[in-house]
């Protein structure tokens, strides 16, 4: 299934375990993260900067950077998620960390940005990121677990600035803003 | 035929695998003729006491099987038998593409076609990464003996190979659920469960069964053939995604990506095995 446009969502239902793929051709030094909050409140960042742990929470981990130099190209960045279901939030994000320093601007909206969600079922919905915000740090999908049907996958494609990111409420505050 | 399935071969067995030639001196394969005569005892052994199953006496666990096959490809050829039996259980013997697999009959009694598919895709993949070839009670029953060093390392290499097989099982089922599934009806001969309640109760029992590998003194826990089945869903957990994504054949299993994975699984397994064995040194 394909969630091309910013709002469209899907319920991608009982699924215990997600593999996030970010690609890229155009010549731009993305990074895939992911903040996330669990059940209890607890909220967290897992980036280039911090792998996570598919044994231990927060039980996702991003694989090593496959995307950098800045150059064109078949670029990937994967996030396993192994479980899911103590998470209420996982917020899926890119960002160019270079202009996350900087407080600059990133190209996204010269970029081909597309995230293909895996589930362990083998079920995979494209989210296509769909926005023409100035920013430096995109959301582009929500795994939204918060209800008691199961999950929903939902296309949140927009964008924000940071200038370095000294502290998570920062990111957090561009996700809910 | 699914392209990559090689790269399903657990890691942590291929170094084993090395470990035994070095200690070994050689690689103790059986003889060809040795394990023809095998196969051809086999054979005989289940068409005289088992049922072969065909389309024509059960074609919906035919059809599960043969999708299995195709999925692998490489033109293995093998026939399925059944015997009565009310352990839950499956066994497979190969020379080179020739094999027969064996199954209990309490398990097309009691298991999903689906989750039939993970126990014929494990016994398929002992034939795929040609675990027959070597074989440990051969090697431990050697008049001359082997050290407890080198019999503790083959026991290693054995449960090793068998979480190589479940996940060929998973890639042949499709789904971590199904496999779960399996895997608790054969630990508990339950069905019915709650998917969220079975996954609990391994992910609890695994963390127990690591605390308690860790801190008794078991000298006998390391005498296994196979892992325990906390150990082989954990396992399988943690490779699950890379392999229903193999199987999706949509480009979304990266190689690179799943060695990384592999390496973190054999650690946690690795990180057991040690344990064990100072534990019984202690």
């Amino acid at each position: 299934m394909e969630l091309k446009q910013k709002g469209a969502e899907a319920n991608v239902g009982s699924f215990k375990q997600l593999m996030v793929t970010m690609k890229w051709t155009t010549a731009a030094d993305f990074d895939l993260a992911a903040a996330y909050e669990d059940k209890n409140g607890k909220q967290g960042l897992v980036y280039f900067g911090e792998l996570g742990d598919l044994n231990a929470f927060p039980f996702m981990q991003l694989s090593g950077d496959e995307g950098v130099g800045d150059t064109g190209g078949d670029n990937e960045e994967v996030m396993r998620i192994t479980q899911l279901d103590d998470m209420k939030y996982v917020w899926i994000l890119c960002w160019d960390y270079g202009k996350v320093q900087d407080g600059a601007a990133a190209r996204f909206n010269e970029s081909d940005v597309s995230l293909t969600v895996l589930d362990d079922k083998g079920t995979s919905h494209d989210v296509t990121l769909d926005t023409g915000d100035m920013g430096n740090v995109a959301l582009i999908a929500t795994i939204d677990n918060s209800g008691p049907i199961g999950a929903k996958l939902v296309n949140s494609s927009k964008a924000g600035t940071l200038k370095g990111l000294k502290k998570l409420q920062d990111l957090i505050d561009i996700i809910n803003g | 035929m699914i392209k990559d399935i090689e790269s399903l071969r657990f890691g942590y067995e291929t170094d084993l695998f090395r470990i035994i030639t070095a200690q070994l001196g050689n690689t103790p394969l059986l003889a060809h003729t040795r394990a023809k005569n095998l196969l051809d005892i086999r054979r005989t052994d289940l068409l005289g006491e088992a049922v072969r199953i065909t389309a024509d006496l059960l074609p919906e666990i035919h059809e599960t099987y043969q999708s299995c096959l195709d999925i692998l490809g490489h033109g293995f050829s093998g026939e399925l038998f059944v015997r009565q039996s009310m352990e839950y259980n499956a066994s497979v013997f190969a020379h080179e593409k020739k094999f027969d697999v064996l199954v209990h009959s309490a398990l097309l009694n009691d298991f999903t076609p689906d989750e039939l598919a993970f126990v014929f895709g494990h016994e398929l993949g002992h034939v795929l990464f040609e675990h027959s070839r070597f074989c440990v009670f051969d090697i431990l029953s050697n008049p001359e003996g082997v050290s407890r060093d080198t019999a503790d390392i083959l026991f290693r290499w054995s449960r090793a190979s068998e979480v190589s097989a479940d996940r060929v099982g998973l890639l042949c089922c499709g789904k971590l659920s199904t496999a779960v599934t399996a895997l608790f009806k054969t630990a508990s001969g339950l069905a019915g469960i709650d998917m969220d309640q079975m996954l609990r109760s391994f992910r609890r029992q695994y963390e127990d069964l690591e605390k308690q590998l860790r801190e008794a003194s078991d000298d006998l826990s390391w005498v296994r053939t196979h892992p325990m089945i906390p150990i082989r869903f954990k396992a399988l957990e943690l490779a699950a995604l890379d392999i229903v994504a193999l199987r999706q054949q949509s480009g979304g299993f990266s190689g690179k990506g799943f060695r990384a994975i592999d390496q973190q699984i054999a650690g946690i397994l690795e990180a057991i095995d040690i344990n064990a064995v100072c534990t019984r040194i202690q």
